[in-house]
């Protein structure tokens, strides 16, 4: 269960490991959380309790996503996995074998490959369709507990859109730090009414929510929660008229394929401390150096030819 | 009090455009509960009708309930019995009965129509002798720097030296305290004044100055109700008098 | 008679028990706008379940309460739906409790604590929130470079100032204080009281303290309402039933004051 997976290329199973139900989980469990799907779905932005299973792994280890994919995947589907945009970490790893065992469904690298992308803190880069669903794994869907950490007064706040808290946040932000320092789980307003947590995806993929073509899933094993936004769905993150809400951006390109737009991570790989900043999305890095390469082929063929 | 009463005050006031003030009746008794209810007559039977211009001054000896009175007519003492009208505004057929009023109409009487110099500066802490005088004209709408102005120009003409005007009365003398106090009952030219002893403290020439203040306002068409401990002012101030004696009966204990 | 005024608020025998004994009974008064009303009675005597049950934060068992809301309705507040409720004390009301860290929220800056009724009602530009809560401070007679520290930074009589800048800064018609100095040193309750009377005037408020203190009734309130086991024995304006008390309980009160 724990050996390296050599081969990335779809190689679907011939059957399902032997014990297990399909994707694991029971029928009636899988329907559960399916009626908590179409609530979420329905209230986009609020967040529905569902009765979260023991899974086996621990709680804060994506148990919550796992369960919205097992309720959702079916034979012909095709899971991509990623954590931190990267399909090759143990979790991502681990978590792919576990459904492709379970399920015997196709697993893949490849964004535009896959029918259900689920994910750990990062929205891929490669623009997703309406035929794709994305499941994010959430710690913490509460935007406000921190805030406020009363439970039913939470709830109220949440009732009654009284969310002025929130704003007493990113003051005291912009008081400590000069500008709005949060930036991850930045917190969105999702169609226009409920307050958010787009759970630990930097801000710089907030504005990839918005009017997305993909059915966005949140689930959260731990908190036993699920909320969702439908697709063309309207996601705004918070701000101030005179500190308006802004991206990350780097002076760096990416060391591997040149791409200035995608969100880089800063690996240091040496012991002297040299510094390389990399696509985090391992896909779309490996794509877009793939394209390359044809370029130049293409180009040294026709010298050649 | 009583609708024909109610009826007859409305005539009055509406028949004398003149009338300011209509009190009939009056008694006022204290019934001390901490001292077996033992109960003091302070007034009994006391009659008034006071028109524009007039300048009634109350006479008789000590404890003929003349400060009594006039707290009954400005509605700091709840009169026992009979009724005290007030006439709504200076030009107004309209009239407002102090006995059995809701306090925010008596607030609006002594805001708009009827002020009171008392006998005692209430000191309020703190706050200085010109916002003080200041006051009455703020809250009746008049801007701040123009009320000012002419705080200080009464204070003045009471002869009150300016050093004084940025400092809270509390630790003016007798005498000085009592022209604030006189400053801030007439600066706002109420229609009815009721004044009591305002003069008691002072030497002669600062209540030659008070008492041409008054007989100004008097002109002016104040109608004027006044206790003063001296001969002089009173000759100088009153249109009539009226005397009042200590009320015959003094009832025993009860209870 | 005098044209009639609209009270703004309107309480007709309003109770409010626990365990059929004690809090407030058969409470009836009327409030105008810009009035100062003082209940005023000792431990015990139920004034502060009357303001609560009035600032709705405390279920009434009986009786009628009505408001006379900016837009012109008469509303009934028992039968308020909480979504209302909350917005009405967002927008029209304040409440300064006695404890100032009970008002404030001690874990964001002053600025924030004055700023969030700003916000909560949709203020979404942060300079003028700023701005606003730095002229509140200064109103409020608070040193306003200090916008950035957290309320534990202020003694206890600048927190009351804090809270009541929190509380007054969205404009409300109609302002609840339960004693509102007490727990404070005797010139810093002074100090205060002088700051109360000078916003209650300036910004015509209409406010109803509780007080067991005589002086601040004395000092800031138009009218008094005496309250002693639970029911009023006597209510009127300030000065009378301060100089002419009526009823025995009041004489006591009143004759218990040590004069200065």
């Amino acid at each position: 269960m724990n050996a390296p997976e050599t081969q990335l290329a779809s190689a679907p199973y011939d059957s399902a490991a032997e014990g297990y139900n399909f994707a694991y989980l029971d029928e009636q469990t899988k329907r559960m959380i399916r009626r908590s799907l179409l609530k979420a779905v329905a209230v986009p932005g609020y967040q529905v309790p569902f009765a979260s299973r023991e899974m086996p792994l621990p709680f804060g280890w994506g148990t919550g996503g796992i369960q919205v994919t097992a309720a959702i995947i079916g034979r012909s589907d095709t899971l991509k996995v990623i954590d931190q945009g990267s399909d090759e970490t143990t979790n991502a790893v681990n978590i792919r074998r576990f459904f492709a065992r379970t399920t015997g469904v196709a697993t893949t690298r490849r964004t535009s490959e896959a029918t259900i992308v689920q994910t750990r803190h990062r929205i891929p880069e490669t623009p997703l369709t309406d035929k794709q669903i994305l499941v994010y794994q959430v710690p913490m869907p509460e935007p406000l507990f921190r805030l406020e950490p009363r439970v039913a007064e939470c709830k109220k706040l949440h009732a009654l859109a009284d969310y002025g808290l929130i704003s007493v946040k990113l003051y005291e932000d912009i008081v400590h730090h000069g500008s709005i320092a949060t930036t991850y789980d930045y917190p969105v307003i999702v169609n226009e009414r409920y307050l958010s947590s787009p759970s630990p995806i930097p801000k710089f993929d907030n504005p990839k929510m918005h009017m997305n073509p993909a059915l966005q899933l949140f689930g959260a094993g731990r908190e036993r929660r699920i909320h969702a936004i439908p697709p063309y769905t309207k996601v705004r993150s918070l701000d101030f008229d005179d500190h308006p809400f802004e991206i990350q951006r780097w002076e760096h390109a990416c060391a591997l394929c040149g791409s200035k737009e995608s969100f880089l991570d800063e690996m240091i790989v040496d012991d002297a401390g040299k510094r390389m900043f990399v696509c985090s999305d391992s896909d779309y890095c490996h794509d877009r150096r793939e394209q390359q390469a044809d370029q130049t082929g293409a180009i040294a063929e026709g010298e050649s030819a | 009090m009583s609708s024909i009463e109610s009826h007859a005050s409305e005539r009055a006031f509406i028949d004398n455009a003149a009338l300011m003030l209509r009190a009939v009746n009056i008694g006022k008794t204290f019934t001390l509960h901490a001292q077996g209810g033992v109960q003091i007559d302070a007034l009994s039977g006391v009659s008034l009708d006071v028109e524009q211009g007039e300048c009634v001054v109350l006479v008789g000896p000590s404890g003929a309930g003349k400060s009594t009175l006039l707290r009954c007519l400005y509605g700091n003492y709840l009169a026992s019995s009979g009724s005290i009208a007030i006439r709504s505004d200076a030009h107004d057929a309209q009239h407002v009965a102090i006995t059995g009023a809701e306090p925010h109409d008596v607030l609006r009487l002594r805001r708009n129509v009827v002020g009171y110099v008392s006998q005692f500066l209430r000191v309020i802490p703190r706050v200085t002798a010109l916002t003080l005088v200041a006051e009455p004209l703020v809250s009746r709408g008049v801007a701040e720097d123009e009320a000012r102005e002419r705080a200080a120009a009464l204070l003045a003409r009471l002869n009150v030296p300016e050093r004084l005007w940025s400092l809270a009365p509390a630790t003016f003398s007798g005498g000085e305290q009592q022209r604030v106090n006189i400053a801030r009952g007439l600066i706002a030219g109420h229609p009815l004044l009721l004044l009591d002893e305002p003069t008691a403290s002072l030497d002669a020439e600062n209540r030659d100055v008070v008492a041409d203040l008054i007989v100004e306002a008097r002109e002016r068409g104040a109608a004027i109700v006044g206790i003063f401990h001296d001969e002089d002012t009173r000759t100088k101030v009153a249109t009539r008098r009226l005397e009042l004696q200590p009320p015959l009966r003094r009832q025993a204990a009860l209870h | 008679m005098t044209a009639r005024m609209t009270p703004l608020l309107s309480a007709r025998a309003i109770t409010k028990q626990f365990g059929g004994r004690n809090g407030c009974r058969n409470v009836t008064f009327d409030l105008y706008p810009g009035e100062v009303l003082c209940i005023v009675g000792e431990s015990g005597s139920g004034k502060t379940t009357l303001l609560n049950t009035l600032a709705l934060r405390t279920e009434a068992d009986s009786g009628t309460l009505h408001y006379h809301a900016t837009h012109g309705d008469m509303l009934d507040l028992r039968a308020l739906s909480e979504p209302r409720r909350r917005l009405l004390m967002r927008t029209e009301w304040g409440f300064v409790q006695q404890n100032p860290r009970d008002g404030l929220r001690s874990g964001v800056s002053a600025g924030a604590n004055i700023g969030e009724p700003l916000m909560a009602v949709g203020a979404r530009h942060y300079g003028q929130i700023r701005h606003t809560a730095t002229q509140w401070m200064e109103r409020v007679e608070l040193d306003a470079t200090r916008i950035d520290e957290y309320p534990a930074a202020f003694s206890g009589g600048m927190q009351q100032r804090l809270q009541i800048a929190r509380n007054l800064v969205t404009g409300p018609r109609l302002v609840f204080m339960d004693e509102p100095t007490a727990g404070l040193d005797v010139s810093v309750q002074a100090r205060l009281l002088d700051l109360l009377r000078t916003l209650t005037s300036t910004l015509h408020l209409s406010v109803l303290i509780v007080t067991h203190d005589i002086g601040v009734a004395r000092l800031l309130a138009h009218r008094l309402m005496v309250m002693q086991g639970g029911e009023v024995v006597e209510a009127g304006l300030t000065d009378q039933v301060l100089d002419d008390p009526q009823h025995p309980y009041t004489q006591t009160l009143v004759s218990s004051v040590l004069p200065v």
